[in-house]
C-alpha cells in the first residue's frame, strides 16, 4: 500500500498522520477531563460505545489547552485511543523523507521522539508522526516519569 | 306882520332881512338833513336861528358868533364858502355854508347853513368799517377756500392712495394665501416622505432579519460542508487503507471531497456578501435616521412657517379691514369737505356783494377807495 500521510494541525504546527494508523477522523466529540493526569491526556471519550482515551500534543508543544474539538482514532499494538487535533486537511503522499540531520534541530525538542520522517510541504515543513504514536505517548508518561499533574 | 315903511336903504335892508329870517322854518325843511339856519347881517349878529332836530350851536338872536369863521370871510368876500369845523368850537362836528345875500352890489346878510357831520362821519366810519369787515371776510373766504380745496386735494390724494393700498393688500391676501397653500402642501408632502421613510425603516429591519437568516443557513452551510469535508476525508482514509480495491472509491472520496470545498469557498463568498450587505444596511440605517431627523426638522419647520403664514394672513385681513374704514371716512371726509368748499366758495361770493355793496355806498358818499376792488374775489367761483 502506498504510503500516504493525513496532514493536521495543532496550533502553528504541521503533522502528517499515518493512514496506516489513522482509520477515522472523529469530530463533535464529548471529552470528559479527568483529574491528576499528566498534560498528554486530555480526557476519556466514549466512540460507538467504547471509551476512547484521548491524547493531547498542546503541552509538548507550549500551546495552551483548549476544548478538543476533532480527534484521530489512532490503532496501534495497544489498541484504538484518539489524539486530538485543531484541524485536518487532506490526504498526502509524501516523496522521499528528507535526511533527519536537516530537520531535526527545528523539532520542538518534546515531540522530537515521536516524529517518523521530515518533509517539505510547499513553504512548510510537515513532520509525520510514528505509527505507534499512542504508544510513545504511554512510554514516556510511564517511562519518562512525566505524570505532571493536568 | 307889520311891515314898517323905512326911507333909508338901511332900514330897507333891516327890513328884508327880517323878513328873510321869517322864511328859515321853511327853508330849513328843504334840506334832509338835520341841518340849522343861522341869518346874520352885516355886523355878524344873528337876526333869526332856526335849529336842526338834533344841531344847534347855541346861538341866539343878537349873538355874534366867534370871530374867523367863514360867515365873516362870506360877508367880507362876496363868495359863497363852505368849510367843516370840528366839535371844537360848537360841541359839534358840522359844515358851514355862508351864503351873501345882496340887493344890489350891497351885501344885506349872510345865511349860514349848518349841517352837522356827526351822522355822515358815523356812516363814513360804519362804511368803512363794512369795508373793512367785508374786505376780511373776503380775504378770509379765499383763504378758506383756498384750505379747504388744499384738505380736498390731499383727501382725494389720500383716497386714492387707499385705494392703491387696498389694492396692495388684496395682493397681499392672495400671496398670502398661496404661501399658505405652498406650505401646506409642503407640509403633506413632508408626511408622506415620512412615511414613505418609515417604510424604508421596515424594510431595512425586514432585509436585515433575512440576512440574519441566511448567515445562519450558511453558517449551516458551512457546517455540512466541514462535516462533508471530515467525511470524504474519512473515505480517503478508508479507501488508502483498503490499497487497490480502494482506488475507485478514494476518487469518490476525492471529488466529494472537492464539493465540500467548493461549498466551503461558495458559503465564504456568501459570507462576504452578506457582510458588505451588513456594511450597506448598517450605513442606510444611519441616512434612514439622518433624514428623519431633517424630515422632522423640516415638518416642525413647516409647521412654524405654516403658523406664520396663518399669522401674515389675520394681519392682512386686519390690516384690509382697517383700510376699507380709512377709505369710507376718507370719503365721508371728502364729502363733508366738498360741503365745505361749497359754503365757503359761497361766502366768498356773499362776501364779495357785501364788498361791492359797500364800495358802492363808499362811492355814492365821497368817491370809491382806492383799495382792492370787489373783483378780487371772483376767483373763487
Amino acid at each position: 500500500m502506498e504510503e500516504q500521510l493525513l496532514t493536521v494541525r495543532v496550533g502553528p504546527y504541521l503533522f502528517g498522520a499515518p493512514v496506516t494508523a489513522v482509520t477515522e477522523i472523529l469530530s463533535h466529540l464529548s471529552v470528559t477531563h479527568i483529574p491528576q493526569t499528566p498534560d498528554l491526556i486530555a480526557g476519556v471519550a466514549v466512540v460507538r460505545g467504547q471509551p476512547l482515551e484521548v491524547w493531547a500534543l498542546w503541552a509538548p508543544l507550549g500551546l495552551e489547552p483548549r476544548q478538543t474539538a476533532l480527534a484521530l482514532r489512532w490503532e496501534s499494538a495497544r489498541g484504538v485511543s484518539l489524539v486530538a487535533v485543531d484541524a485536518v486537511e487532506s490526504l498526502w503522499s509524501p516523496g522521499q523523507p528528507l535526511a533527519r540531520d536537516l530537520w531535526d534541530s527545528l523539532v520542538p525538542p518534546a515531540i522530537s521522539p515521536w516524529v517518523e520522517s521530515g518533509y517539505r510541504m510547499e513553504s512548510e515543513w510537515l513532520w509525520s508522526l510514528a505509527a505507534d504514536l499512542p504508544d510513545r505517548l504511554q512510554s514516556s508518561i510511564l517511562g519518562g516519569g512525566r505524570l505532571a499533574a493536568g | 306882520m307889520e311891515q314898517p315903511v323905512v326911507s333909508d336903504s338901511a332900514a330897507q335892508a333891516h327890513t328884508l332881512v327880517s323878513l328873510i329870517g321869517h322864511l328859515l322854518p321853511g327853508f330849513r325843511q328843504s334840506y334832509m338833513e338835520d341841518t340849522e339856519l343861522v341869518l346874520m347881517d352885516r355886523d355878524l349878529r344873528v337876526v333869526a336861528v332856526e335849529p336842526g332836530q338834533k344841531i344847534d350851536l347855541g346861538l341866539k338872536v343878537g349873538d355874534i358868533p366867534p370871530a374867523g369863521t367863514v360867515t365873516e370871510q362870506a360877508l367880507r368876500t362876496g363868495r359863497v364858502l363852505t368849510e367843516l369845523r370840528d366839535e371844537s368850537a360848537f360841541g359839534v362836528p358840522y359844515q358851514s355854508v355862508a351864503i351873501p345875500i345882496r340887493q344890489g352890489s350891497e351885501i344885506l346878510a349872510v345865511l349860514a347853513v349848518v349841517t352837522s357831520t356827526r351822522a355822515r362821519q358815523s356812516v363814513k366810519a360804519a362804511e368803512q368799517d363794512l369795508w373793512q369787515h367785508a374786505e376780511h371776510l373776503a380775504a378770509t373766504a379765499e383763504e378758506t377756500h383756498a384750505a379747504v380745496s388744499h384738505l380736498k386735494d390731499t383727501f382725494q390724494t389720500l383716497a386714492r392712495q387707499a385705494a392703491v393700498i387696498q389694492s396692495q393688500m388684496g395682493s397681499a391676501q392672495q400671496f398670502t394665501q398661496t404661501g399658505t397653500g405652498a406650505v401646506t402642501a409642503l407640509t403633506e408632502h413632508s408626511q408622506a416622505l415620512g412615511t414613505t421613510m418609515h417604510g424604508v425603516r421596515t424594510a431595512r429591519e425586514a432585509l436585515e432579519g433575512q440576512v440574519a437568516t441566511i448567515s445562519q443557513s450558511t453558517s449551516l452551510i458551512q457546517d455540512i460542508a466541514r462535516q462533508t469535508n471530515l467525511l470524504a476525508l474519512n473515505a480517503a482514509i478508508e479507501a488508502a487503507r483498503a490499497g487497490d480495491a480502494g482506488r475507485g472509491f478514494a476518487v469518490v472520496a476525492e471529488e466529494v471531497k472537492k464539493l465540500s470545498e467548493g461549498s466551503r469557498d461558495a458559503t465564504r463568498h456568501i459570507e462576504e456578501t452578506i457582510g458588505g450587505i451588513g456594511s450597506r444596511l448598517s450605513e442606510l440605517s444611519q441616512a434612514v435616521s439622518a433624514a428623519q431627523t431633517a424630515q422632522g426638522a423640516e415638518q416642525d419647520m413647516s409647521r412654524q412657517v405654516a403658523a406664520n403664514f396663518g399669522d401674515i394672513g389675520t394681519a392682512v385681513r386686519e390690516v384690509a379691514q382697517a383700510l376699507s374704514a380709512i377709505h369710507d371716512q376718507i370719503g365721508a371726509a371728502t364729502s363733508a369737505i366738498e360741503q365745505l368748499s361749497a359754503a365757503a366758495a359761497l361766502t366768498a361770493e356773499q362776501a364779495t356783494q357785501v364788498t361791492e355793496l359797500a364800495t358802492r355806498l363808499q362811492s355814492a358818499g365821497n368817491g370809491p377807495p382806492a383799495r382792492r376792488s370787489a373783483s378780487t374775489n371772483k376767483n373763487l367761483r
